[in-house]
């Protein structure tokens, strides 16, 4: 490890990430309390247009799209802080005048940066765990499922963040990065609400929901999660390695900082 | 006798400067891509809504009342699907680095070497940020005004109208917020993080009071609440119910402002910047 990474290492983890993740629990172990005193038609409601089977499946679904929150945010507000703000404030050519090429700045700023997010992730993840064992009970969970399912939504979150990163090289600027970020952030969950409102597209065409209705197809696929998840992750985390060289190699290419 | 220093300073508007930073901030590139996405959300709704099933109309009737539930449930999805969620993107798009971007970029050095004090700088570039998301909500409300009743069966105008002329009132509660959050900060990443999650919290339990009655007094701290709230009246609309909405929200915008045009005195004095 040399110097540079040492102490991006050393900035990490930060305060606000762990106010974040802390509210977020927070919310996470408040809704598991809410939800079963919720009156009997709320839960109906969640219960028939997400196709779930029981109230820790309904709570868990709401866990999953928090872990995604959480990984994809944390990810991309530290990422701001490789070329967006440096650029935005003038002193990216101070940095990149210092003998090392854009490709070794990047992934000395970025690992850190993404070691943290992934931290955090799974502090949540086992958190929520926690929290569900405790206030639920674990007569409908099952933690292997759990496991498969956490890991591809923080696997996921981070390949979009990879992606928002991407897309940053040609927006070097503060107000438009969020704006970038936003979108690229909602791509998986937005087409779920599509389920809710246009159930019918998903009974001429079956297969589409395995796409489009993240989280709640992977709780449907129950059992099979876990073997879904052994490949899957890795097949994110490849996406995510070639997403990272791509962004470098066309950074290098780029004439501006 | 010294007369007490008033705690706010109203700041001197200069309506030119003002007419000049909401011109270019409209035309940025951040205001191109609000009013895209909004644009969007325009043309996406009438897919999204085009058959809703019978149990979800049932549903959202029970929390909102079974009258002419189908169309309740076209605002429902109208202002939870798309414009809470553009609300609080516009409000950080066009507001989450108030004064602190200037100061990054080295302008705000500039700007202050005007006479002019920092919550006049504040104050008209929030009504600038304020202004361009005005422009765009009322653009898209009208845009879809006129189309949406040939494509929305029980269509009802006034209804609409009175539901975007509320709503747009939380809509420029989630600008000045973030204008308010990069000012109590003063380091943009805190104050997005902050906004961010705030605003997501508001429009995450704006419909709580619906689904349980229980909970009303709560949400009464909530603007998105007020924003939506005249869903549940859209058979017998009062002037005065969207009236008393609208100066409910004006009131929570104010304060707002206020807090904004405060800090930014205080930041003043303590030469913060």
């Amino acid at each position: 490890m040399n110097r540079l990474m040492q102490l991006e290492f050393q900035k990490q983890p930060k305060r606000w990430q762990g106010i974040l993740v802390s509210f977020n629990l927070l919310t996470a172990f408040l809704v598991s309390f809410i939800l079963p005193r919720m009156p009997e038609n709320i839960f109906a409601f969640l219960a028939r247009f997400f196709k779930m089977n029981n109230q820790t499946e309904m709570i868990l679904l709401n866990d999953y799209l928090g872990l995604y929150v959480v990984v994809f945010w944390v990810a991309f507000f530290e990422y701001l802080s490789i070329f967006v703000i440096p650029a935005e404030e003038g002193y990216l050519q101070l940095l990149l005048s210092k003998p090392l090429t854009k490709r070794q700045y990047l992934l000395n700023k970025l690992i850190p940066a993404l070691s943290s997010a992934l931290g955090w992730g799974l502090c949540l993840m086992v958190g929520t765990g926690l929290g569900i064992a405790v206030i639920n009970g674990l007569s409908d969970f099952q933690l292997g499922n759990y496991l498969a399912i956490s890991g591809i939504c923080v696997a996921l979150g981070l390949l979009m963040g990879f992606l928002t990163l991407f897309l940053l090289l040609w927006f070097k600027d503060t107000y438009n990065a969020i704006l970038i970020g936003f979108a690229v952030w909602l791509i998986p969950i937005l087409p779920s609400a599509l389920f809710m409102y246009r159930p019918d597209i998903f009974v001429a065409i079956p297969w589409l929901r395995w796409i489009l209705v993240f989280p709640a197809n992977l709780i449907w696929l129950g059992e099979q999660s876990q073997l879904f998840a052994l490949w899957l992750i890795p097949a994110l985390g490849l996406l995510s390695t070639g997403l990272v060289l791509l962004t470098a190699t066309v950074w290098e290419s780029q004439d501006l900082v | 006798m010294r007369t007490p220093e008033p705690i706010l300073h109203l700041p001197k508007f200069n309506w030119r400067w003002l007419w000049q930073e909401y011109l270019s901030l409209l035309g940025s590139r951040r205001s191109k891509g609000v009013l895209a996405l909004f644009l969007m959300a325009l043309l996406a709704t009438p897919f999204v809504l085009e058959k809703p099933p019978a149990e979800l109309v049932h549903f959202i009737g029970q929390w909102l009342g079974m009258d002419n539930a189908r169309f309740k449930l076209v605002l429902f999805a109208w202002t939870d699907l798309s414009m809470n969620k553009l609300a609080v993107l516009s409000g950080l798009a066009l507001a989450s680095g108030l004064l602190v971007s200037e100061q990054a970029k080295g302008l705000l050095t500039l700007l202050r070497s005007k006479p002019v004090s920092l919550a006049t700088i504040f104050g008209i570039k929030l009504l600038a940020a304020v202004g361009v998301f005005v422009t765009w909500y009322t653009l898209v409300s009208l845009l879809a005004l006129l189309s949406y009743a040939s494509i929305i069966p029980e269509f009802s105008h006034l209804a609409f109208l009175a539901l975007s002329l509320t709503h747009i009132g939380a809509g420029i509660f989630s600008v000045c917020l973030c204008g308010l959050m990069a000012l109590c900060f003063q380091r943009r990443l805190n104050a997005m993080v902050t906004a961010t999650f705030l605003l997501f919290l508001l429009i995450g339990t704006a419909f709580l009071g619906f689904y349980n009655p229980h909970l009303l007094w709560l949400v009464q701290f909530n603007p998105f609440y007020h924003g939506v709230s005249i869903v549940t009246q859209i058979q017998d609309l009062s002037i005065w119910a969207v009236l008393q909405r609208i100066l409910t929200l004006m009131l929570f915008n104010g304060v707002i402002w206020g807090l904004g045009l405060w800090r930014a005195q205080i930041l003043e004095k303590r030469e913060a910047f």
